[in-house]
């Protein structure tokens, strides 16, 4: 719309002036030619209507005009004047919003039960008349021509309009009540609507009809997300009642009768549960609360014992709070706490025949994952991409692994993520329908998932399919690489949460909260910071602080006085390639960190070259040197030759050993170069100094 | 001794009186059972009660007819029927009863026996089948206050099964109640007791209220102080208490669908299979109190039923709370009535839940409260058996002891309340 309008400023707005104290930002809307004054013979009715109007306007801007409110053209002024005063400090889009906020709301029913209709469509311009002509002065009904050709009578043309006239000023019409009454219309109504002013005539053209699909097709759109982790606590016994929390152990063996929801038995606090959920609340900057409650959430479903999960609903144990997220391109993202709240799992369905529900012919229930502790933590809806999903879902992940309070592992469930996704408009705050997501498990799948449901979700948008954006929860098929329906939630579902009577409120006291604060692990985000102050680069920094034991074992290096950049170099490589290969974690190897440092040591003292170095790791990995790197260098031979003599000797018996080379590098072909380089290494077992070396070899090959 | 069947026993079927558990063996006491074997009580068996202890008269058991000793076609009361009708049969010393809203203390009064609520905590709640968890006790019934003190000291206590029960240590109930011997001319001297006005007169039927004042006027005999409190919130608490039991009992009772235990009805798929087993194994009056909780916290209803009946409970709370202040025990009749014809009330609900009204806003109100024989209904001039009336002696929160000494007072000195069913 801006780019029509600029049009037109161009074509008539000679004398376009913007007041500078009126806004901060550079108005698009210069007073328009002076207006030609009109009588209006306003009726009562229309007074009336023009003074709720300016009072409405004049309480959204918070100043009201000193005009007289008795006859209409004193009271109408008044009303451009408060019109104008709201859009004071206000951008174009603040502006729209405070007109719309003011307009009444719409139950989602309406446009269910009155979807756009051609009859409706033409009431609609039959009706406009009568109730806005104290607004916009005379109308006459007109014909439509949609875009397949069909004619409609469900046009209004306002001849000239008096609030434009009136104010002088496009971007009053295009804020305060072109871009609100459209949206309102369009989203709110369901009845698509377009108003068409002409800034020369001061007439404008109201057309009901459906949305051009060209014009959609053009509206940008902002994604809007938000996500809520289920964090599986690893404590040693889960969360009522004293059954090992372990993951894979035969169905059924990790139960009693608590977590069986037997008759008569009743549900009793884990300790530790309050101890990881305080931990978690401390590392997301919550709000802990001291006193928090329990609250029974009731449906039924097979995996589910009591008919109920006990979770907290209204006053959650943590509120608040924001993380920091690195993005891959190495910006941060800040992303706000909503809350966490503390819950048990449900026991896992094992479908016989099939490794979902269709197509199976009966189920059998594992209640081992039964009562296991949950830490939900929702994230307020402050991502725009799937780029930005996945990297606020791998550092809360990383977060919770650092402080012990999961094992973080998605292919076990013990972290698992519901997306919440819709689009809007862009400059719309509303937010559009929520989509939620579920079954991804891995951070890349969620990225892939939610970015594939932005563009389903806008392609339906603009290709005029509404009604497939709808309040639903669909699985992702990472096969496919696609969004699917699971199930259409009616309306919310009722879970008739209430008070849990059997657990008493859970009090957390300032004292506890201190002596926790007083061990509070370090964050990754702090750990990467020290890192790169170390003078390592940002990524190397994400890299060594995504494991515990990879960044405990990098730290233990950097204790045992290794340099931080060859450190970095050697656990980022083949260390972490000897991990992997061998299916071990770093804590695990039998190369201590003192050792591998003792190996950076010499190289970086020049006692061997890092060629020999590798060498030698395959025997450290096994547990050899740990008498100290150097003992096991002398043992065999390795130390660098860096004699300058002995060197000398080496490079004067290739050079004459290889007559025929040496003749054509000197005749030119200095390629030949890396040639005496490899035999010089070749003669020293690759233990002479290269630096020297090179040194050495190029004085006697230039010499003659 | 009996236990009630609300009460799980280990290696012995326990039902709750519903066909929804029919067959099923739990594998563990009740925290009050054990205690009680620990103590070397034998458990001789387990007593009828209503479905899931929902009921007044015993007749919402999915079992059997439990028929009152006085009169065998009068019910025993309920909801712990059967413990209160084996207790006046002298078929058992004394047994557990549960009670929620009077279902030990209410059939204390019917089969003229003693039954004490303790107060909210005292005694562990687990291994009992839950009805309103919030307003669940488990206590004795027994032939002499001194036995049910007995029973009640060697169940009380914290224990760890059960976040709820109080830490509270708990004393010997029985240790300090004298012989008649060793009692004074006016033992009760410097007693200030009171009546709760709102539990006499219109409502009451003329032989509860006549063998109650029977009972006062002994109870000024023994030298105490008798007075009159208005609880003018004594009124509401009944909704109320019907509203959060129903609330608690319908989270409570989703348990039963036939996926762990109990018996299951095979169907097509989980909801046929839900239906279906909940149809056959929830009684109708069961299945009225679900569906009336499930009501009263669904959306849009809740702030009108559940949480303004939390407020309406706070309300009783302090308004007894008051009361006690001022008085050392509050008295009223156990019930308005005496036991009912079978078949009597049953097919009105509405006029069994009034039965409770004496009884329930203890429940509310987490006191203690007990049921102590206190004389006989006029005869009746059809030739019907002469009915036993119990009077309702009210503690102070964890004040069990004091009412236990008041009520073995009462109980050791009034020959006139004295009684057996015939043979």
């Amino acid at each position: 719309m801006t780019a029509v309008l600029t049009g037109h400023h161009g074509a008539a707005l000679g004398r376009g002036r913007v007041s500078p104290r009126r806004r901060a930002q550079p108005c698009r809307c210069s007073q328009l030619e002076a207006a030609t004054t009109v009588e209006y013979k306003d009726t009562w009715t229309d007074i009336a209507f023009i003074a709720l109007c300016r009072k409405a306007y004049g309480n959204l801007a918070g100043w009201q005009s000193p005009r007289s409110w008795k006859a209409g053209g004193e009271t109408y002024k008044g009303m451009v004047e408060v019109s104008s005063a709201l859009m004071k400090g206000r951008s174009p889009a603040e502006q729209r919003e405070a007109v719309i906020a003011g307009f009444p709301k719409v139950p989602p029913w309406f446009r269910r039960a009155f979807p756009y209709s051609r009859w409706g469509a033409e009431l609609n311009a039959q009706i406009t008349p009568r109730f806005f002509t104290w607004l916009v002065g005379p109308m006459c009904i007109e014909e439509a021509t949609l875009s397949d050709g069909t004619v409609q009578r469900s046009a209004v043309k306002i001849e000239r309009c008096r609030y434009l006239a009136e104010s002088g000023c496009a971007g009053m019409c295009v804020n305060l009540c072109k871009s609100p009454v459209q949206q309102f219309f369009t989203h709110e109504l369901g009845m698509p609507l377009t108003m068409k002013p002409d800034f020369e005539e001061y007439s404008a053209a109201v057309t009901s009809a459906p949305c051009d699909p060209a014009e959609q097709a053009q509206v940008a759109y902002e994604p809007v997300i938000g996500i809520e982790c289920h964090i599986q606590l690893n404590t040693r016994t889960k969360a009522f009642c004293s059954c090992p929390n372990e993951y894979g152990a035969p169905p059924n063996t990790h139960i009693c009768p608590v977590c069986l929801a037997h008759p008569g038995t009743l549900p009793v606090l884990n300790a530790e549960v309050v101890h990881k959920a305080a931990l978690a609340g401390l590392a997301l900057g919550s709000a802990i609360a001291a006193v928090s409650k329990f609250d029974r959430k009731q449906y039924f479903y097979a995996d589910l014992p009591k008919g109920y999960q006990i979770s907290q609903y209204d006053v959650p144990i943590c509120a608040g709070g924001a993380i920091d997220v690195a993005l891959p391109d190495g910006s941060a993202l800040r992303v706000g706490i909503t809350r966490a709240h503390l819950e048990e799992d449900a026991g896992k369905l094992v479908h016989s025949g099939a490794d979902q529900l269709t197509g199976s012919e009966y189920s059998l229930v594992d209640f081992n994952r039964a009562g296991v502790p949950l830490l939900e933590i929702v994230s307020d809806p402050d991502m725009r991409s799937g780029v930005e999903a996945a990297a606020y879902a791998a550092e809360l992940r990383r977060i919770m692994v650092f402080f012990g309070i999961t094992d973080g592992n998605m292919q076990d469930g013990s972290i698992r993520c519901d997306v919440n996704v819709s689009v809007r408009p862009e400059g719309r705050q509303r937010f559009g329908t929520k989509v939620e997501i579920k079954n991804m498990n891995s951070f890349s799948a969620m990225q892939k998932a939610i970015d594939f449901e932005i563009e389903r979700q806008v392609g339906a948008l603009r290709g005029g399919r509404e009604a497939e954006v709808v309040q639903e929860t669909r699985l992702f098929d990472e096969g496919r690489g696609v969004t699917y329906s699971m199930r259409r939630k009616e309306g919310l579902a009722d879970y008739r949460y209430f008070p849990e009577p059997d657990l008493l409120p859970l009090h957390v006291s300032d004292a506890y909260l201190a002596e926790l604060r007083r061990n509070l692990p370090e964050l990754p985000a702090a750990r990467r910071a020290r890192y790169v102050a170390l003078g390592l680069p940002p990524a190397d920094a994400v890299v060594l602080a995504d494991e515990p034991p990879t960044a405990a074992y990098f730290d233990a290096v950097l204790a045992a006085g290794a340099p931080a950049k060859p450190a970095a170099n050697w656990v980022m490589g083949d260390v972490m390639a000897f991990c992997k290969e061998e299916r071990v974690r770093m804590d695990q190897l039998q190369l201590a960190p003192a050792t591998l440092a003792d190996l950076v040591a010499l190289i970086e003292a020049g006692t061997i070259s890092g060629k020999i170095g590798k060498q030698l790791l395959p025997d450290l990995f096994q547990g050899e040197g740990g008498g100290g790197v150097m003992a096991l260098v002398e043992a065999r031979g390795l130390a660098q030759i860096s004699d300058p003599a002995a060197v000398e000797a080496i490079v004067d018996g290739v050079l004459a050993a290889n007559p025929k080379q040496l003749a054509l590098f000197r005749g030119g072909k200095t390629k030949l170069q890396g040639f005496f380089v490899g035999q010089v290494m070749k003669e020293s077992a690759g233990r002479a100094n290269p630096a020297m070396l090179n040194r050495i070899l190029m004085c006697k090959l230039n010499e003659a | 001794m009996g236990i009630k069947d609300t009460l799980c026993t280990a290696g012995l079927a326990t039902t709750a009186g519903a066909s929804a558990l029919r067959g099923y063996v739990p594998p563990y006491d009740a925290a009050a059972v054990a205690r009680l074997r620990r103590a070397g009580a034998l458990v001789l068996g387990k007593c009828n009660c209503d479905a899931f202890a929902m009921g007044s008269t015993t007749e919402a058991s999915d079992y059997q007819v439990t028929r009152n000793p006085w009169d065998p076609r009068c019910v025993p009361g309920g909801s712990s029927g059967g413990s209160a009708a084996a207790v006046a049969a002298g078929q058992c010393v004394a047994a557990l009863g549960s009670d929620t809203g009077g279902s030990i203390r209410q059939p204390a009064h019917f089969c003229g026996v003693v039954g004490i609520k303790p107060t909210y905590g005292r005694v562990s709640r687990a291994g009992l089948v839950a009805y309103g968890s919030s307003l669940d006790c488990v206590g004795p019934l027994a032939r002499s206050v001194e036995d049910a003190a007995l029973v009640l000291s060697a169940i009380s206590g914290a224990d760890e099964a059960d976040a709820t029960s109080a830490r509270q240590p708990a004393p010997d109930f029985a240790a300090g109640l004298q012989p008649v011997r060793e009692l004074s001319d006016r033992p009760l001297a410097g007693r200030r007791l009171a009546v709760v006005a709102e539990t006499r007169g219109a409502g009451v039927a003329p032989g509860v209220s006549g063998a109650v004042d029977r009972a006062l006027a002994h109870l000024e005999s023994l030298g105490a102080e008798v007075g009159e409190v208005s609880l003018p919130t004594f009124q509401v608490g009944l909704p109320a208490y019907y509203v959060i039991a129903t609330s608690e009992a319908s989270a409570n009772l989703a348990r039963f669908d036939g996926v762990r235990y109990g018996p299951r009805h095979e169907a097509g798929d989980l909801r046929a299979m839900y239906a279906g087993t909940r149809h056959a194994g929830l009684g109708p009056e069961v299945k009225r109190r679900v569906l009336m909780g499930t009501y009263a916290l669904s959306a849009g209803y809740y702030d009108a039923y559940y949480k303004r009946a939390q407020q309406v409970r706070t309300l009783v709370q302090r308004e007894l709370n008051a009361a006690l202040d001022e008085w050392d025990l509050l008295l009223s009749p156990a019930a308005p009535t005496t036991a009912y014809r079978i078949g009597q009330v049953c097919d009105d609900p509405l006029e069994m839940y009034q039965g409770d009204l004496m009884t329930v806003n203890l429940n509310l109100a987490g006191l203690p409260a007990i049921t102590v024989p206190c004389g006989f209904e006029e005869p009746r001039d059809d030739g019907a058996a002469r009915l036993p009336v119990g009077l309702q002696i009210i503690g102070r929160a964890f004040g069990e002891a004091d009412m236990i000494g008041v009520a073995h007072v009462f109980e050791q000195t009034a020959d006139f309340a004295w009684g057996s069913p015939p043979e």
